[in-house]
């Protein structure tokens, strides 16, 4: 029995009826005793009792924890049914409870619902499609068998790189630095080659040192060498003459560097007798920026010999 | 719905049925809906957040246990996207909504002073439900609208009965007198207004 039928009439009647029917001495299958006691105006000892099972002492009312029980559907039905009873002289209670019932009903009045199906399962396909639980087997073995081919490729590879690195290298090849070596002695050998070729243009530009035998002693003579040569013309390059004679006497030489296809000035400062002087040793020493780091020097050295000069 | 038949859509659901998906969904989205509608007071929110936990729910069927009952699945999950929803914006009542609350179905052919009176019912109960805290409202929900035993409301809700029932009857005589005082306002407006 639902608790809303505490407040139908013909129920009320119904259960006035049983009870007078007790009362008047009647057959009643009710066994409750209390239902007897909820009639207060039948006998004097029935309204004390169901004034002790019913209604709070203090206060003469129903009390409301009966009334919660009620509509949590904890009661059974002849307790219901008591409480109906009761309520009768508890109007302010029962107006509660009306108004209870009522915001009970608008809460259960039907709603008017959107369909969700088609929408949801739009979304539902972005995420997952719905296929036959064959098809999805196979889907799923397709996906195993990509997952252990794209597994044994990434081995192979592996393997590969481990036996030969260039093999799977994307990039550009890295240098290893055995050829880096390589190529800086091969480019210094071509630059030594370079200057011996220059030597013949060397020795045509040296001629002016013949003018050491004309005046010996210090001098502070001018001595202009120019060494012209096509070799070097774009690179960042510089010569250092190293200027010193054959024989063990002191002579301060000179050390300047220059600049190849540019004049460089000379000038003899040291005391020496020019006939001990048999030839000059010039050391053209010229350093090149190879790969932005790393400095190439390399000597290349043209021993004059100046009574071979013409 | 007995839990046969749950079982079986839940089943064809999970073999790729697209047909008892739709069923799956048309068999509980009232209920679900109803329940969030209640508890955040706005249409559109509602329908975001229903349409999601289908969507969930569906993306991981195959998850399912069927130790369980789906409905109490579904509702987990749209509870947990209600309470985030929630936290961005606190539940308001969509007043212009109420026309059009439990009579588009056409289950109801009142006349038109029913339909007011009807009308004026919902706005005044959706307020009042909205001044219940949290934890009332969907009790009282859950137990009125949507008929859950105490003790299903205390597992989905994770807290003894005793607490729920405290919750319950708190709620329930909050929004009786809310109820009746917001009917009364609005049957007052109804009447003045032209």
């Amino acid at each position: 029995m639902s608790w809303s039928s505490i407040f139908d009439d013909q129920f009320d009647d119904q259960y006035d009826d049983q009870i007078n029917n007790k009362i008047d001495g009647q057959s009643n299958s009710r066994n409750d005793e209390s239902a007897e006691l909820n009639q207060p105006e039948l006998n004097q000892q029935g309204h004390q009792r169901y004034q002790r099972d019913l209604r709070d002492p203090q206060r003469g009312r129903v009390p409301e924890s009966l009334i919660n029980a009620a509509i949590d559907g904890e009661l059974s039905d002849e307790m219901q049914r008591e409480i109906a009873h009761a309520l009768n002289y508890d109007q302010s209670r029962k107006q509660d409870l009306l108004d209870t019932a009522e915001a009970i009903n608008a809460l259960q009045m039907p709603i008017s619902t959107p369909d969700f199906s088609e929408g949801v399962l739009k979304k539902t396909d972005r995420h997952r499609r719905f296929l036959p639980a064959t098809w999805r087997k196979r889907v799923r073995a397709s996906r195993m068998v990509l997952g252990v081919a794209a597994i044994l490729a990434l081995a192979g590879v592996a393997t590969i790189q481990h036996i030969n690195p260039r093999l799977t290298t994307l990039a550009a090849h890295p240098t290893p630095i055995q050829d880096f070596e390589q190529a800086v002695e091969q480019d210094a050998d071509r630059i030594v080659q370079v200057i011996a070729d220059e030597a013949q243009h060397i020795r045509a530009s040296i001629i002016p040192f013949d003018m050491l035998d004309e005046f010996p002693g210090v001098t502070d003579h001018r001595y202009t060498i120019e060494i012209n040569t096509d070799a070097h013309s774009n690179q960042r390059s510089h010569i250092q003459h190293q200027v010193s004679p054959y024989a063990n006497y002191s002579l301060a030489h000179a050390r300047f560097p220059s600049r190849v296809n540019q004049p460089a000035v000379f000038i003899s400062t040291a005391s020496f007798t020019p006939h001990q002087i048999t030839g000059v040793r010039l050391h053209h020493i010229v350093q090149s920026d190879h790969a932005d780091t790393k400095v190439i020097e390399c000597r290349g050295v043209v021993e004059i010999d100046l009574e071979q000069l013409p | 719905m007995d839990r046969a038949q749950e079982r079986d859509l839940i089943e064809r659901t999970i073999a790729g049925e697209r047909q008892a998906a739709g069923d799956l969904i048309r068999a509980y989205q009232h209920s679900v809906y109803g329940y969030i509608l209640r508890m955040c007071g706005r249409p559109e929110m509602a329908e975001d957040i229903v349409q999601e936990a289908f969507v969930r729910v569906l993306a991981n069927i195959h998850r399912f246990d069927f130790r369980f009952r789906f409905s109490t699945w579904l509702f987990t999950i749209a509870r947990r996207l209600y309470i985030n929803a929630a936290a961005k914006n606190k539940p308001v009542y969509d007043t212009d909504y109420v026309g059009s609350m439990g009579n588009s179905s056409g289950q109801f052919e009142t006349p038109m002073m029913a339909q007011e009176r009807h009308d004026i019912q919902q706005d005044a109960l959706q307020q009042a439900l909205l001044t219940l805290s949290e934890e009332q409202r969907e009790i009282i929900i859950l137990f009125h609208q949507l008929d859950w035993p105490i003790s299903l409301i205390a597992s989905h809700l994770d807290m003894p009965e005793g607490t729920i029932k405290s919750h319950l009857h708190r709620g329930r005589k909050r929004l009786r007198v809310l109820f009746k005082d917001k009917s009364k306002l609005a049957q007052r407006l109804a009447e003045v207004s032209p």
